[in-house]
């Protein structure tokens, strides 16, 4: 056993030839003025490969090329929260100047975002929040009760205001979807809908295939089924897919939320009726902007404090943003109104992204 | 075995050189080198205790696993089992229980699953890893029942510096426990009469049997500390991330089996040492850390830790085939 006692040795040596390494103050990062720049911003997706999250990313790019600073994207694999924690983490240790985050749980991140920000990054949200204590502000893509409103009032209209209907989410934990979910069951408590039925809410986990399935599910399990939600990006197209397999268009409609080049053909042969979206650009592009005026100073996150963007977005054509109080009386910044998307202009923006 | 003994009496600096644990550590000392070269501002001791956060949790898991293997038998129900203890521990905390009581009733849940593992096992005869596979789905089941779709948040501060995570203390104190614990049971293994029957019974089972080796005891008091340690991990991480919820830890117990492995353990039991999976742990943990200082994309960083897994398994095998070769080329020549 004397050789697992060099060892130990060994390992004590090793870990004392890096504490000398260790001795040499970073050079670069920390001597880096405020103010400056070009800086180096963090982009954390909720997970990698996604569409919606790569076009989020071109916007971002765009106004990072804008300010000359440089940005990349990095990501969980496995869209989880201890995936997330790691990749902000090794952000935190190569001395980024900000962070923008998409955060797969408000609370999970929280501790993570703050340890961040104690150490003079500032965190920037966009697309679900972190906690407030942990962010210096969060771009909200639209207002949840904006949303969850928009997308019951479109499926009272698909479907005539009657029958069965579903709602195929993501994942209960992710706020946004919390949130929204709400909005859509508080408008249906409307008396006009008092013919339509909410029969179930299923999640997929933002994965074509499990949405796919669970979609499928829902046909069999609810035979009179008229309308399905779909309340991400990936669960519409999903049930979309599902409609069209199984022969019910017409019968079975789809409203949600959807990128207009993967929703293109479900719009036009009539599986979706009318899907809804912000412009996933202008909100990268936004957020980045923020991140970027973090860095030098210019913004702080108070409420009633304005921003000027390079470029006019769909929501504000001046380009000007403020900071306002959101439904639950933190400081965010509001994107603008959804759009919603159809028949008529679906070619034109699926050219787009 | 006193063929090796003498041997060893004889060479034992060329004996050491030829263990795997060597192998691995000088691997290890490979990856730090690299990672010096290739981060060499980043790669700073501050950073590298810190990184220890993002994978103590798996490591201590590695612990009592090499024991349950080097035993014969395998869990892979660990995984679950800790986000189970983290669930409980939050529903106990969110019920009005005191935080320390929580913590200790998490750790006596994991304890109790391990135990059940070990008695269907031990008592049903039926193969390890298709008990704790049931019980895997079985664990994460009731995680998501009692939380469903929900999370346990606003845990108490002064539970959060048990995960470490950003508290003040220099080494964190996961890692801190993750060192005891190495040094316990590197001492159980190696220098009790227990860990000589833990070998003995995954050498050869019927052996051990017949010649009145509690056989199933040892699997039963392992399977129990495993279990018990996996609570511990499922606490750890519920701390770190400052809330309770039921789709933590998915996939350590992969994560785990992988280290054993690379650390030296014979996944069918009788061989390996705590000294080669505290290596392989630290390995894997700054593998991965200093790839992900790169931002190299995690998808990239899976197929780095497959390869070299793939790698280290593949060594012995060459090796012995290279040295039958030789020998071979001698007797004929």
């Amino acid at each position: 056993m004397k050789k697992s006692i060099v060892l130990c040795v060994c390992v004590v040596l090793l870990f004392g030839a890096s504490l000398l390494f260790a001795g040499t103050p970073p050079k670069g990062e920390a001597t880096k003025a405020k103010g400056g720049g070009p800086f180096t911003l963090a982009w954390v997706p909720k997970g990698l490969g996604h569409p919606y999250f790569i076009s989020c990313y071109e916007g971002a790019k765009e106004a990072a090329k804008e300010f000359g600073d440089k940005i990349f994207e990095v990501g969980p694999d496995d869209w989880s929260v201890e995936g997330q924690i790691t990749v902000i983490e090794s952000v935190i240790d190569q001395k980024v100047n900000a962070i923008g985050i998409a955060a797969n749980d408000m609370d999970a991140l929280a501790p993570v975002c703050k340890k961040a920000m104690e150490a003079g990054i500032p965190v920037v949200a966009w697309d679900a929040a972190v906690n407030q204590s942990a962010r210096v502000t969060f771009v909200n893509q639209a207002s949840f009760e904006g949303i969850g409103r928009g997308l019951a009032s479109a499926m009272g209209e698909v479907t005539g205001y009657k029958g069965e209907i579903a709602v195929l989410s993501a994942t209960p934990q992710a706020p946004n979807q919390r949130k929204w979910l709400s909005w859509v069951m508080e408008e249906l408590k409307d008396p006009k809908y008092k013919d339509v039925k909410l029969v179930d809410v299923v999640y997929g986990d933002d994965m074509t295939e499990k949405s796919y399935d669970k979609a499928l599910g829902l046909i069999k399990a609810y035979p009179n089924l008229k309308g399905i939600i779909g309340l991400s990006a990936v669960a519409t197209p999903a049930a979309c897919a599902a409609v069209t397999d199984k022969g019910l268009i017409g019968e079975l409609k789809i409203v949600g939320f959807g990128i207009p080049s993967t929703m293109k053909d479900y719009v036009l042969e009539g599986t979706c009726q009318k899907f809804l979206l912000w412009n996933t650009m202008d909100l990268g592009y936004v957020a980045a902007t923020i991140m970027h005026k973090c860095c030098t100073g210019e913004f702080t996150g108070k409420v009633g404090e304005t921003i000027k963007l390079g470029r006019p977005t769909m929501g504000e054509p001046d380009g000007v943003y403020e900071v306002t109080v959101g439904e639950d009386g933190d400081p965010y910044v509001l994107l603008g109104p959804p759009m919603e998307f159809d028949k008529s202009n679906i070619e034109k923006w699926a050219a787009i992204f | 075995m006193p063929n090796e003994r003498e041997k060893k009496k004889r060479l034992p600096l060329a004996d050491m050189l030829k263990t795997w644990e060597f192998t691995i550590f000088m691997l290890l000392i490979a990856v730090f080198v690299i990672n010096l070269i290739l981060s060499p501002d980043l790669f700073r001791v501050a950073n590298l205790f810190d990184a220890t956060l993002t994978f103590t949790e798996k490591s201590i898991l590695t612990l009592p696993m090499a024991l349950l293997i080097i035993s014969g038998v395998i869990d892979i129900s660990v995984a679950s089992i800790s986000a189970m203890s983290g669930v409980i521990l939050g529903v106990c905390y969110k019920a009005g229980m005191a935080i320390g009581y929580a913590t200790v009733i998490g750790l006596a849940v994991g304890l109790s699953a391990g135990l059940l593992n070990g008695v269907i096992i031990t008592r049903l005869k039926i193969p390890s890893i298709v008990v704790t596979l049931a019980m895997m789905l079985f664990y994460r089941g009731v995680g998501y029942i009692l939380l469903g779709d929900t999370a346990v948040r606003d845990l108490p501060q002064r539970f959060g510096l048990l995960g470490g995570a950003y508290s003040s203390t220099f080494i964190p104190i996961q890692f801190m426990i993750f060192i005891l614990l190495a040094v316990i049971f590197g001492f159980l293994l190696h220098r009790t009469r227990f860990g000589r029957l833990i070998y003995i019974v995954g050498n050869n089972e019927n052996t051990a049997r017949y010649s009145g080796v509690r056989v199933d005891r040892i699997r039963l008091i392992l399977c129990g500390v495993t279990g018990l340690i996996a609570g511990l991990s499922g606490i750890l991480l519920t701390s770190r991330i400052g809330s309770a919820r039921p789709d933590i830890a998915q996939g350590n117990e992969m994560a785990v089996i992988t280290i054993c492995l690379l650390g030296g353990v014979y996944i069918f039991g009788g061989k390996g040492s705590i000294i080669g999976v505290v290596i392989a742990a630290l390995m894997i943990g700054y593998v991965h850390y200093g790839l992900s200082i790169l931002n190299v994309q995690e998808q990239v960083i899976r197929i780095f830790t497959g390869g070299l897994l793939i790698i280290a398994l593949l060594i012995p095998t060459i090796a012995s085939r290279f040295r039958a070769s030789v020998k071979h080329r001698r007797g004929g020549s």
